[in-house]
């Protein structure tokens, strides 16, 4: 099958551009003319139809050169350039290009890790380096660092951060605990934010702003430049470490929940992320829906109240951890006790009561920085791989919370899907992350999960959630509801974007943002 | 002022550890292929997604991938770069094909009793 190519190239065009692409850097690391392995690079759990995102080609560098020279000779032909690091961002896209035809630069080859320091507590690594992979170094080496994996521990520290990803230790936003980055720019200019740019300097990895503008935003979530190294802000092993569990009883405590999240966190009583699950999320890890329901639609009830008392899960269940010397930890236990186990129903739950429950230690693993994949069981649920998240962000109120729930759960029982999802506290502010999960090899139901997420990006904004990141298939879209003073953001974007990447080869069309030659086709700004 | 930085660059320094700061070897041994992109869903217990799901398809006895003796080369060779419904596909810059054909006779011997 020939590629799709982007509409401007011509197959001439296009293959010479790739032959000296692999020329510069090897052809051994460039993968093209329908080889089977761009498969690879699909995203095999989306909405879209099975091959909507396949690239036209992939080249895997290995180095600032090997970038410059693919750069180079993109701008020469305009081969527009989807880099990706470990390539996991499963559920908002996976590997695959925001468009068909697009070349991935995969940089998962560059995978050193190439500082770790122990007495202040950071890694300095590429892009290709995985959770696992850096949990592994520090393990061998005894060294007493913990990392903050985001649940899928293949996955790793440079794209995720990137897309304002999330964990599960007191150092969850890992874009606040990054620290200086090294970047090179469509038109092959390297540079470093923050203390990085002074020749001489040690502080690279311990101070974030530098001197001037603090740049390093700039190249998360956009398509302005390729990030090639970031400091990660690594967390001191501590004395102590006690997660647990409060489950409860009925659906409208998730108001009381979350009023009471909200001191607690915004005091720093509560030290990492705090994670309101609902009961679907956590039995999906252990049971499949077929065990409990074999009808068609949402999953209802009295299968929900069987699965509770089956699995002594509560309709919420709140999940944190305390970190110390244990008598501090006692103490604060005892605030917790008095506060979120005080709502009437609760019942908090230790790890070692807990013990042989898969949901309960993955997140006590994640936690204390342990990666593990044990969140992918939740596509056991109704199997065939399909999932997408819808993450609309809120302040941490009750009322936030109910809302958000009830709005969505009405629509996703109204498309026939079950609820399924969390609300991640991580300071002032929730995450809400609904998994959208269906059966990917029925095409009706795929089609129906596709319809049912666009509507909800509109229905949440117009109640004044936006995403804070979202699938490919969907940042036209999202990007539309940030529209203030008549899309001034994003008419800014775009004046950025001509400003680094003038020829408009990289991630076209990444966050909603495009390049002058393809805004006539896509944009919705002018 | 100087002073003070230039004692924070040398404890810098000296906290660094063993930072060779150079490419791993590859091609990777079968071993650490599974512990980066396959042991994570398929440990064979309830923590592990992909054994779960192949135990729930077929029974116990298909539940473990590691160790497994009925297994073809040919099929984990295709299940591993097309991917299998849940089972999102492994890049050739994940597991070369060389790689591959290692990680496959690791999978091969026999499951470790402790693992
Ligand atoms: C079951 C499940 C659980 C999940 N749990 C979490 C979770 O707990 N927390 C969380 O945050 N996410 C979660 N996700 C979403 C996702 O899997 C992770 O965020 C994952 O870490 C993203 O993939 P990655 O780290 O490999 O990044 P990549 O896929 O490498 O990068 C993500 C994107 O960033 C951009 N990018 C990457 N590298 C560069 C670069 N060097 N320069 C410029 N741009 C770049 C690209 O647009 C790329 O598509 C979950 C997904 C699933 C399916
Ligand atoms: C994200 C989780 C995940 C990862 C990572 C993963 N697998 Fe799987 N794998 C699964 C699931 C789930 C299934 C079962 C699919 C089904 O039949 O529904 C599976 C099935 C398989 C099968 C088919 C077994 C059979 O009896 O039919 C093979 C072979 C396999 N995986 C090999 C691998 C190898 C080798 C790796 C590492 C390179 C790997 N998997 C990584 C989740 C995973």
């Amino acid at each position: 099958m020939a590629a799709v190519l982007p509409d401007w190239l011509s197959p001439q065009q296009f293959s010479t551009a790739i032959d000296e692409m692999a020329n510069a850097i090897g052809k051994q690391w460039v993968i093209h003319d329908g080889d089977p392995k761009l498969r690879s690079y699909r995203d095999s759990f989306s909405t879209l139809p099975g091959d909507a995102n396949v690239p036209s080609a992939v080249i895997a560098p290995d180095g600032i050169e090997d970038i410059q020279a693919i750069l180079k000779i993109a701008n020469e032909y305009r081969v527009p350039l989807w880099p990706i690091s470990t390539g996991r961002n499963f559920a908002y896209g996976g590997p695959a290009p925001r468009m068909p035809g697009y070349v991935v630069l995969d940089l998962k080859r560059m995978n050193r890790i190439l500082e770790v320091n122990e007495e202040y507590a950071y890694a300095l690594v590429e892009p290709g380096v995985s959770y696992f992979q850096l949990y592994e170094y520090l393990q061998k080496n005894n060294i007493k660092l913990w990392i903050d994996p985001a649940a899928p521990g293949w996955g790793g520290i440079v794209g995720n951060t990137l897309e304002h990803g999330v964990g599960y230790t007191p150092y969850g936003d890992h874009f606040m605990m990054h620290c200086g980055m090294e970047v090179v720019l469509p038109d092959g200019t390297l540079f470093r934010t923050g203390q990085g740019s002074l020749p001489e300097t040690e502080s690279w990895q311990v101070f974030q702003y530098g001197f001037g503008p603090i740049l390093d935003g700039v190249f998360s979530q956009s398509n302005f430049g390729i990030v090639t190294k970031m400091g990660m802000w690594l967390m001191p092993e501590p004395p102590g470490y006690m997660p647990f569990l409060i489950t409860y009883e009925n659906e409208d405590d998730l108001a009381i929940i979350t009023e009471t999240v909200r001191p607690l966190k915004v005091n720093m009583v509560i030290p990492n992320g705090a994670f309101t699950v609902d009961l679907l999320w956590d039995a999906a890890v252990k049971v499949s829906k077929r065990q409990y329901y074999s009808g068609k639609g949402p999953i209802p009830d009295s299968a929900r109240k069987k699965i509770m008392s089956d699995y002594k899960l509560g309709q919420w269940n709140f999940y944190a951890a305390l970190y110390g010397p244990p008598p501090m930890m006692e103490n604060t236990l005892q605030v917790i006790r008095d506060t979120l186990g005080a709502i009437p129903g609760a019942r908090l739950w230790t790890a070692e009561e807990r013990k042989h429950d898969a949901a309960f230690q993955y997140r006590a693993k994640l936690m204390r920085g342990e990666p593990n994949m044990t969140e992918f069981g939740l596509m056991n649920w109704v199997g065939g791989g399909g999932h997408i998240n819808f993450s609309p962000i809120s302040p941490t109120t009750g009322e936030d919370a109910m809302r958000q729930y009830e709005m969505i759960k009405k629509r996703s029982h109204e498309y026939g899907f079950d609820y399924i999802g969390e609300f991640a506290v991580g300071w002032r502010d929730m995450h809400h992350v609904y998994m959208l999960m269906f059966d990917r090899t029925d095409e009706e139901e795929r089609q129906r999960a596709h319809e049912l997420f666009g509507l909800l990006i509109d229905e949440a904004a117009a109640a004044g959630y936006g995403e804070y990141r979202t699938h490919l298939a969907f940042m036209d879209q999202v990007a539309k509801t940030y529209s203030w003073n008549d899309h001034a953001l994003w008419k800014l974007n775009e004046r950025l974007k001509d400003a680094f990447d003038p020829n408009g080869i990289l991630a076209p069309g990444k966050q909603g943002i495009w390049p002058a030659h393809m805004r006539e086709k896509h944009s919705w700004t002018s | 002022m100087d002073k003070l930085i230039s004692t924070i660059g040398l404890a810098l320094l000296l906290g660094s550890v063993a930072l060779p700061g150079t490419a791993e070897e590859r091609p990777r041994s079968g071993e650490e292929s599974w512990y980066l992109f396959c042991e994570g869903c398929h440990r064979p217990d309830a923590e592990g997604p992909g054994a779960v799901m192949l135990q729930r398809r077929y029974g116990d006895e298909r539940m473990a991938i590691k160790g497994s003796t009925t297994l073809a080369p040919e099929y984990i060779t295709h299940v591993v770069r097309n991917g299998l419904l849940e089972m999102a596909p492994l890049r050739p810059t994940d597991i070369t094909d060389a790689e591959l054909d290692l990680l496959i006779d690791f999978l091969a011997t026999p499951a470790n009793p402790v693992d």
